[in-house]
């Protein structure tokens, strides 16, 4: 039976602080999960012959490059090259449920008036999965710039398609080559995501909060609360680390920032994992998880401007988003972390930092992941390595 | 009426440009036109004389990519799709588009330009742009 939580992680207004406060914050991740995640994700649903090419121009990953269950982190910009949706996007059409879903559509009896047909089974389809909340926002984008293409789109409701996410601490997990999905690449183990049809369980589950709770300890951020809408660029969350952005393809909306941020700019802010102690505690050596400590509810509705102990300084960084005792900001990391950023740095200790929540401010400290020393993660192409073999 | 037009002074003087085929209107009632410039016909009919191909015109497609977000296609096309294209008229020379593209290129110009990496045709003035890239190729426009 799967673990209900209530907590804030439930996008709904209806649930208050007052309700939040008293809930208890999930519980640690097991070191290998299964959650659904169709309650805080939607799929939207592309297809038709020029869907390929129609993504290829909008997103940040080179649609050639997926096939079959090798689907992809990507993201849609606007022209000035900041963030809009982060989306996965999954070809679809070498599964043979979806194949047959589209085959049942087109089907004509015998002797009934004509049908219109839709797009054939064998052109290019796509799952996107986004944000739950983002979803008509992001179906409106893609129609804003549909003009002539010729393709379908549409929301596909919950119980007809449903994301699922399975993880194992110790393993590289792959989808099979008959499923939609595609092995989580935003950091190491993180999983692997499929789509199940049919509202089919694939096992004993936990609550999708457990799985938000894992990917906040690994420092990868997602969704609208997240990655803001509009508000920054895409190395700012993270994304050129987490594989999300192919530096080799060519045009795409809002290419032009992100390239020159990548070859000639600095990056000075990041979205880093965060840990919440009161005051009068030491502060923390590593990013640990205690579901007993439940900080993040007193930080709701507060100032999210994270700020020196002396506060007289500009931001050091914002607070996007926390469960339990840990949470996700987007930090300045020449303040918030040891991290030489473009010059020289001689001073290398970091200082505390507060938030204000209610009753106290509380402290908080930022933690690098190790995967961010890995560099950027464009790992479906290798890069030329000497002069001559550019040739 | 064509000798009237091609009695202005400036050869790059933008003439409204006749509706012949599939007059459109925007959301708000209004007719969906363009203007041709004098060199943009100019350089039309050269074409249509050097094929042989009267009917030659000039398709204008709007595509999304780009890196900001649409982008302009131009080729030239002899055959009209009924039921989707527009085809204006200015001095003999044809520019055709379809609904979507038109609606995005309503009032603009269609220019040939002459510079020294090239001479080619061009959507210049769409007041619709807000932005565009180093190219030219692309643009941005006002949320519809």
């Amino acid at each position: 039976m799967p673990v209900r939580i209530p907590c804030i992680w439930i996008p709904h207004p209806r649930l208050g602080r007052r309700y939040c406060s008293l809930a208890a914050a999930p519980p640690r991740p097991p070191p290998i999960g299964i959650a659904n995640i169709s309650g805080p994700r939607q799929i939207i649903e592309i297809h038709g012959r020029d869907a390929a090419k129609f993504l290829q121009g909008l997103t940040t990953r080179d649609i050639p490059m997926l096939s079959d269950s090798r689907g992809a982190y990507s993201a849609f910009l606007n022209a000035q090259g900041k963030v809009l949706y982060d989306v996965f996007i999954y070809p679809t059409n070498h599964n043979h449920r979806w194949r047959t879903q589209v085959e049942a559509k087109n089907f004509q009896p015998i002797g009934r008036p004509p049908i219109k047909k839709g797009p054939a089974v064998d052109d290019p389809g796509f799952f996107i999965e986004c944000d739950v909340r983002s979803a008509d926002a992001l179906l409106s984008h893609i129609r804003r710039y549909k003009l002539s293409s010729k393709f379908d789109s549409r929301i596909i409701p919950r119980g007809e398609w449903d994301m699922w996410t399975i993880w194992d601490d110790h393993r590289l997990l792959l989808p099979d080559p008959n499923e939609i999905g595609c092995t989580d690449t935003r950091a190491p183990n993180l999983g692997k995501r499929v789509a199940v049809f049919g509202g089919r369980k694939l096992g004993v589950e936990v609550d999708f909060t457990v799985y938000n709770v894992r990917r906040i300890l690994l420092g990868v951020p997602e969704g609208q609360d997240e990655i803001l809408n509009g508000g920054n660029i895409a190395q700012e969350s993270n994304m050129d680390y987490m594989g999300g952005v192919d530096f080799r393809k060519g045009c795409y909306v809002g290419q032009e920032l992100t390239i020159r941020t990548h070859h000639t700019g600095v990056v000075r802010k990041r979205v880093l994992p965060i840990q919440l102690y009161r005051s009068g505690d030491p502060a923390p050596e590593r990013l640990t998880y205690d579901p007993n400590l439940n900080l993040a509810p007193l930080l709701h509705g507060k100032d999210p401007n994270i700020s020196n102990l002396s506060g007289k300084r500009r931001p050091a960084g914002k607070f996007l988003r926390g469960v339990g005792n840990i949470g996700l900001a987007l930090c300045r990391l020449e303040v918030m972390t040891n991290l030489e950023v473009g010059g020289k740095r001689e001073d290398k200790t970091v200082p505390e930092f507060k938030l204000d929540a209610e009753g106290d401010e509380l402290r908080v400290k930022a933690f690098v992941p190790g995967w961010h020393m890995l560099g950027n993660a464009t790992a479906f192409r290798r890069a030329p390595i000497t002069a001559s073999e550019i040739d | 009426m064509g000798n009237v037009r091609t009695a202005r002074l400036s050869t790059s003087m933008p003439a409204r440009a006749a509706i012949v085929m599939n007059p459109r209107t925007d959301q708000s009632g209004s007719l969906m036109k363009i203007d041709i410039s004098q060199r943009a016909v100019k350089r039309l009919k050269e074409i249509q004389l050097k094929d042989s191909n009267a009917n030659l015109a000039l398709r204008i497609t709007v595509e999304s990519g780009g890196c900001h977000g649409f982008k302009y296609t131009i080729s030239l096309s002899d055959t009209f799709d009924e039921e989707e294209d527009t085809v204006f008229e200015e001095g003999g020379a044809k520019v055709v588009m379809d609904e979507p593209s038109l609606g995005l290129l309503k009032d603009s110009t269609i220019d040939y330009t002459t510079e020294l990496i090239g001479s080619q045709f061009k959507i210049v003035n769409n007041p619709h742009a807000t932005s565009s890239c180093g190219c030219g190729t692309s643009f941005d426009i006002k949320s519809l």
